[in-house]
């Protein structure tokens, strides 16, 4: 490897520093500034800036003392480092990304503002998962969402005429001691009569004695659409939440779109009613008679639809599901050969493998999110660190 | 104590007095509040740092700025300076943070290598050309090649080479590790010996020198 000798470098060095002429009057000038820093610390920057201090490129002070001693300044404005803005940026990108997730998951306002779009519901919290075919339930973990939500709004004034028609439904899964099950499902009797509503339907399965079976039972509560959201708060208070799911449906323009074709067939009837009267011949009066049958029964088709439109916007449907603790039946199977038992068992654990994956998909990525924002933030660091040093 | 703690936080050169340790002296020949005093260590090194410094940016008037804004450094913390016989590593400290500094916050990155007709400025118009001719071309050829070297071998380079000082005491100055700095010269000798203009004064693998400079 061929280098340059180190004698003969340092002579070029010394040979080229020599020929490199010193200032004449610059440490005079040094000494000045030195001076006046004493006696005036605070009006001059000691960054020695030749332009700061009113310094000519020969080193001459071109630039007096202003009467009050002090020397006119012009201060340097620094650039923020890149690192700072950078930093800055990410973080008013998280503020608001925040903000805006927070907006559109935490405020009971927003998810009613969503209910109101014309196809779905609006909150989806947590529903069951069911497993296989051992018949058994596994219940995700409880997502305690406000039921504030349930109070419906009001549409803009003019738009359609009148409030807003919203389709409440729900179910909780609520795990009980053991041998609470009746006296859960009486108190929850009680609570929908107390709200003005009643009990649709019942079903409850006892478990016979057996340490393995466990009792549990559902019931349908349809409880008034203004007090669907205390139900549910209070629902959850009679045991621990296992999965909540709530769902409000604007039905404002089915309904109003019912109320519209209805009345557009009424006036249709009562036209035909008046040509009636005016019938003369049997065949022109059987005639008109077939539309106006026809006609009648369009209407109390939509009748009857709008009827059960308003008893589902009046009456908001809640399936509690309680069972008690204990341990779970095991899955029956039926018997099986070896070679069925192995397919089976090949089937059930690439199922449970793939959904191992999927669980595992959401937060491994993001962990690599992380990982790399930290990547990129610690290189950043590391060049702003290294670009200040030698 | 709140003022105490910020004039702490500022004072840029704690590590460089810890390792001066106990052996104070002033900085000044007498008072160092003496102007006189002052000067006159200016004058004994002054001259040196101007040229270290011109090496270093290639730039006179960039060097000029640095030296000046080093020196009034020198003289704002001179009460809390502590000396000795390293006294020099801390001054080439002090001159390569702020070339160092100048070339960081005041030159974009890339134009961090000087160009020609900067170069060409740096050298003296005052040399007559018939009896130092060969020394111009050669000061001139100098300054190219180490101008082409990135900051961090080029300060080793000067600091070694011009400065005289030892690989412990560049280590102080740039508060590297003696290791670090004998890699760095090892680099730097290994690129300017690719230089054009600096090959004359290779040496072989033989250590066979050809005293180009004489």
């Amino acid at each position: 490897m061929t280098m340059v000798d180190e004698e003969a470098l340092r002579e070029a060095l010394q040979a080229a520093a020599d020929s490199i002429a010193v200032p004449g009057r610059a440490v005079d000038q040094i000494v000045m500034m030195a001076q006046r820093l004493d006696t005036h610390p605070r009006s001059a920057r000691w960054s020695g800036r030749r332009r700061a201090y009113g310094l000519d490129a020969s080193g001459i002070a071109t630039q007096r003392p202003s009467e009050s001693g002090d020397l006119d300044v012009t201060r340097h404005r620094r650039r923020p480092p890149r690192l700072v803005l950078v930093a800055a940026a990410t973080i008013v990108i998280l503020g608001v990304s925040l903000g805006v997730i927070t907006t559109l998951r935490g405020s009971p306002r927003s998810e009613l503002a969503v209910s109101h779009a014309p196809t779905t519901g609006a909150r989806l919290t947590q529903r069951p998962a069911a497993s296989g075919n051992s018949g058994s339930a596994t219940f995700g973990s409880a997502a305690a969402g406000p039921p504030g939500a349930s109070t419906p709004p009001t549409l803009p004034t003019g738009a359609v005429g009148g409030s807003s028609k919203v389709e409440e439904t729900g179910s909780v899964n609520l795990t009980v001691g053991i041998g609470r099950l009746e006296p859960v499902l009486t108190r929850l009797t009680n609570l929908a009569t107390a709200e003005g509503g009643f009990v649709a339907n019942t079903q409850t399965q006892s478990g016979g004695g057996a340490t393995t079976a466990v009792s549990a039972g559902n019931i349908t509560l349809q409880v008034p659409e203004a007090s669907f959201g205390t139900v549910v708060a209070q629902v959850q208070t009679f045991g621990k939440v296992t999965a909540l799911t709530t769902r409000g449906t604007d039905v404002t323009g089915q309904y109003v779109d019912l109320q519209a074709r209805i009345a557009a067939l009424e006036a249709s009837r009562d036209q035909y009613l008046t040509i009636m009267t005016k019938a003369t011949s049997i065949s022109d009066v059987l005639a008109v008679q077939a539309q106006l049958d026809n006609l009648q029964t369009q209407i109390e088709q939509l009748q009857g639809q709008l009827q059960v439109l308003t008893s589902e916007t009046t009456y908001g449907t809640l399936v509690v599901s309680v069972s008690e603790r204990g341990v779970r039946p095991p899955p029956v199977h039926p018997a099986r050969s070896g070679l069925a038992s192995a397919w089976h068992g090949a089937v059930s654990g690439f199922a449970a493998a793939f959904d191992g994956l999927i669980r595992i998909a959401g937060p491994a990525l993001f962990v690599l999110l992380c990982l790399a924002a930290l990547a990129v933030f610690g290189r950043l660091a590391w060049r702003g660190v290294r670009r200040r040093t030698l | 104590m709140h003022e105490k703690k910020k004039g702490s936080k500022r004072e840029p050169f704690q590590p460089l007095l810890r390792l001066l340790g106990n052996r104070k002296r002033w900085l000044m020949t007498s008072d160092p509040n003496d102007g006189e005093g002052l000067a006159g260590w200016l004058e004994a090194s002054y001259q040196q740092s101007f040229r270290t410094a011109c090496l270093l940016l290639g730039n006179r008037a960039d060097a000029e700025e640095a030296v000046q804004e080093a020196y009034l450094r020198a003289w704002k913390f001179r009460a809390s300076l502590g000396t000795g016989s390293n006294l020099a590593p801390w001054l080439y400290r002090v001159v390569v943070n702020t070339c160092w500094s100048k070339l960081r916050q005041e030159v974009p990155h890339r134009q961090r290598r000087a160009d020609s007709s900067e170069l060409d400025e740096v050298i003296s118009t005052d040399i007559s050309p018939e009896e130092d001719a060969w020394r111009a071309e050669l000061s001139r050829g100098v300054l190219h090649a180490l101008c082409a070297l990135p900051m961090h071998l080029r300060v080793v380079v000067v600091l070694r080479y011009y400065t005289d000082l030892s690989e412990r005491e560049i280590a102080n100055a740039i508060g590297r590790r003696p290791g670090t700095v004998k890699s760095r010269l090892h680099e730097a000798r290994r690129r300017l010996a690719a230089h054009p203009e600096l090959r004359a004064s290779m040496v072989d693998d033989k250590g066979v020198a050809q005293e180009v400079f004489r």
